[in-house]
């Protein structure tokens, strides 16, 4: 009895000391932190909570709250068959992309482990959109599908088609919407799925090369699985990107035709900066944040059991 | 299956590795490639699996041409020395990964994983993934999934140089064992002479592009066939002297020049000049009384084997090493007489120049190759 009572007394001891050596500890930790917390506060929670705070108000022209209306902002948009549109043509893009990327990028992070001529070459040209800044690549999307200039309507009048404008059309705009935003998404895919690949030790390719394994089979069975990690890590950092998509449609589409590529981004940009209604705008951005944390949520659940870490 | 090598040469770019390997491996036989670290024994190996591809030369199984073949229409499996299992397949799986595009049905397939993995010891662990094993374990695995193919030659690289010095031990015994029961041409790459020694039915010595030596274990041991095959195999290393013979024949002196004052007698007849003189550690035996054919050095240090001692001296700014098979006890810094081996067969002599073996004393039987 007296030996615990004195072992209970040794043990609070030593955990009142633990805790003072940890706070001495890092005091100086709070100094490093200061600077990313100055500017995430500026930038980021600011922002963020007056978002919040705004979605609850009607708001004037100038962006200044100037009734509170509860949850009606909400109401209002779910009402709207303009968002719910937007919001359909999101998802829809947002898979349509990820998958395309990711199975791209697959594709050519295995050609260029392959041992073929002029290997580096082709890594780089694989990996150059990453310095291509949106807007370059948008107006460069734009013009291939110029209807007088671009060279894909050349070529779709070669091959016999009669409707040349695919950004009149609402599924050839969202082709085209999801096409550019693959190509400027490709070259990060690229080199986070290359390095993946070549984390991969040869002799697994090597036993299956003697086992007698088609290349396909190859990177079906092995490389696949020992990248999981990898693939799941793209699949939500793409879902996030595609989400937050904007300056393609900008610059491409405007959002046409008749909103069928105003996605949400751009929806919310609207609301916000050119129709001024920034209660509305304000909500619409919760509903979205809340559509990406429920996404990744998703995929984390269910994807991720699948998902082998060495 | 019988494998043969002719004229084999490989190059990288414009380094070239090895250059004008011949080579006849037996059926069944065990066969092992030693030498140092680029050496180009693995890059032989690989070559022979068809996992790299040949410069010049050709390769034969059984007298057919396969040199232009790919790996899976070779008939053979490999152990790769960081086993090279999938870690996300349990073992079962993974033995039966190597069987997967043979042309048996689904039960046979399984017959034969349980057939290997009862072979290697490891069929109570046949649903664990190669994480929960140990280095040993996984290694076995990785046997049994060479060895489930039935392929009729298996090629091991460096299988055991990730696993510690007790373990290795017991995996030579259990690649020993495999082999006298399954009976499959076995080529087997180290670089760790003891592995090489102990487990093959003739070794193959790579350096500098060449094969140094080819022989039976013994052979190598008791005749090598120059200065590299001499001190690379065996442990501790063959101690080289500089020695020079006098004009009439009979007597020579260690170092650079004869000194008459300095001298011994040679067991055996040698023209006048310069050689090495190789001397294995267990026959440079440290004697009581100084004679005339003891040389007098200094003890540097001492290490205990238990069984062993071995003695590190220095005699005339030259590094000698004495075995003694026993626990024996000198103080570090005393002088210590060495006995110079008086019969022929404890002299290894070789050139000055290129470091070939001198047939010295073909009368008493020793050496019947080399320069």
């Amino acid at each position: 009895m007296e030996l615990n009572k004195e072992l209970n007394k040794t043990t609070t001891d030593s955990k009142g000391n633990v805790v003072t050596k940890i706070r001495e500890n890092n005091k100086p930790a709070f100094w490093f932190l200061m600077p990313s917390l100055l500017i995430l506060t500026l930038f980021t929670f600011y922002p963020m909570i007056m978002t919040i705070y705004n979605s609850f108000f009607a708001t004037n022209i100038r962006g200044e709250s100037a009734k509170f209306v509860g949850l009606n902002n909400y109401f209002d948009i779910f009402k709207d068959p303009l968002f719910l549109k937007s919001l359909a043509g999101t998802l829809v893009y947002v898979v349509l992309f990820a998958l395309v990327t990711i199975v791209l990028g697959v594709v050519l992070a295995r050609l260029a482990t392959m041992k073929l001529r002029r290997i580096g070459w082709f890594q780089t040209a694989f990996a150059g959109t990453m310095g291509t800044s949106a807007a370059a690549a948008s107006i460069l999307w734009l013009f291939l599908f110029n209807p007088s200039v671009g060279i894909v309507s050349f070529a779709l009048k070669a091959m016999g088609v009669s409707k040349t404008n695919l950004l009149v059309d609402p599924t050839g705009a969202m082709i085209v919407i999801v096409l550019a935003s693959v190509w400027m998404a490709l070259g990060f895919a690229f080199l986070i799925l290359l390095s993946a690949f070549q984390s991969v030790p040869p002799e697994y390719y090597e036993v299956a090369d003697i086992a007698g394994w088609s290349q396909f089979k190859q990177t079906l069975k092995i490389t696949v699985p020992m990248i999981s990690p990898t693939l799941f890590f793209l699949f939500v950092v793409e879902i996030i990107d595609g989400f937050k998509m904007f300056a393609q449609i900008d610059l491409i589409t405007g959002g046409g035709p008749n909103n069928a590529t105003n996605f949400l981004a751009y929806k919310i940009y609207q609301d916000a900066f050119v129709f001024h209604n920034f209660g509305t705008a304000s909500a619409e951005s919760i509903v979205l944040t809340v559509i990406i944390a429920l996404a990744t949520w998703i995929q984390f659940h269910f994807t991720e059991r699948k998902v082998y870490y060495a | 299956m019988s494998i043969r090598l002719a004229n084999i040469s490989k190059a990288f770019g414009n380094t070239k590795v090895l250059s004008n390997i011949s080579v006849e491996i037996e059926p069944g036989e065990f066969f092992v490639m030693v030498g140092p670290s680029g050496s180009g024994k693995s890059t032989l190996l690989r070559m022979i699996a068809g996992l790299a591809s040949v410069t010049e030369g050709r390769i034969y199984f059984n007298e057919r041409d396969v040199t232009d073949l790919p790996s899976k229409d070779r008939k053979l499996a490999m152990v790769f020395q960081n086993y090279a299992l999938l870690p996300f397949m349990n073992v079962a799986q993974n033995v039966r990964f190597g069987l997967e595009n043979q042309d048996l049905s689904d039960d046979e397939k399984t017959e034969r994983v349980e057939w290997a993995l009862n072979l290697v010891h490891m069929a109570d662990l046949s649903d664990r993934k190669p994480k929960e094993l140990s280095g040993g374990q996984q290694q076995r695995v990785s046997l049994a999934r060479a060895l489930a193919t039935k392929a009729p030659v298996v090629l091991m690289d460096e299988p055991l140089s990730n696993l510690d010095a007790q373990l290795r031990t017991e995996m030579r015994e259990e690649i020993a064992r495999l082999h006298r029961e399954i009976g499959m041409t076995l080529i087997y790459v180290t670089h760790d002479q003891v592995e090489a020694m102990t487990m093959g039915d003739r070794i193959l010595v790579l350096n500098d592009e060449k094969i140094q030596q080819l022989g039976t274990p013994l052979d190598l041991y008791n005749h090598p066939a120059n200065e590299f095959v001499a001190k690379f195999i065996g442990s501790p290393e063959m101690n080289l002297l500089p020695i020079t013979v006098n004009d009439e024949g009979d007597r020579f002196s260690i170092g650079d020049a004869f000194w008459t004052d300095n001298a011994f007698v040679l067991p055996f007849d040698l023209p006048a000049g310069s050689y090495h003189l190789g001397i294995r550690p267990e026959k440079l035996v440290p004697v009581s009384i100084a004679n005339p054919d003891t040389i007098t050095a200094k003890v540097k240090s001492l290490q205990q084997l238990g069984n062993d001692t071995l003695i590190f001296c220095d005699y005339d700014g030259q590094s000698l090493v004495s075995r003694v098979p026993e626990q024996f006890t000198v103080a570090v810094g005393a002088e210590l007489n060495l006995l110079l081996p008086a019969s022929a067969d404890e002299w290894h002599l070789f050139n000055v120049d290129d470091g070939e073996q001198i047939v010295a004393a073909p009368e008493e039987g020793a050496a019947t190759y080399g320069a």
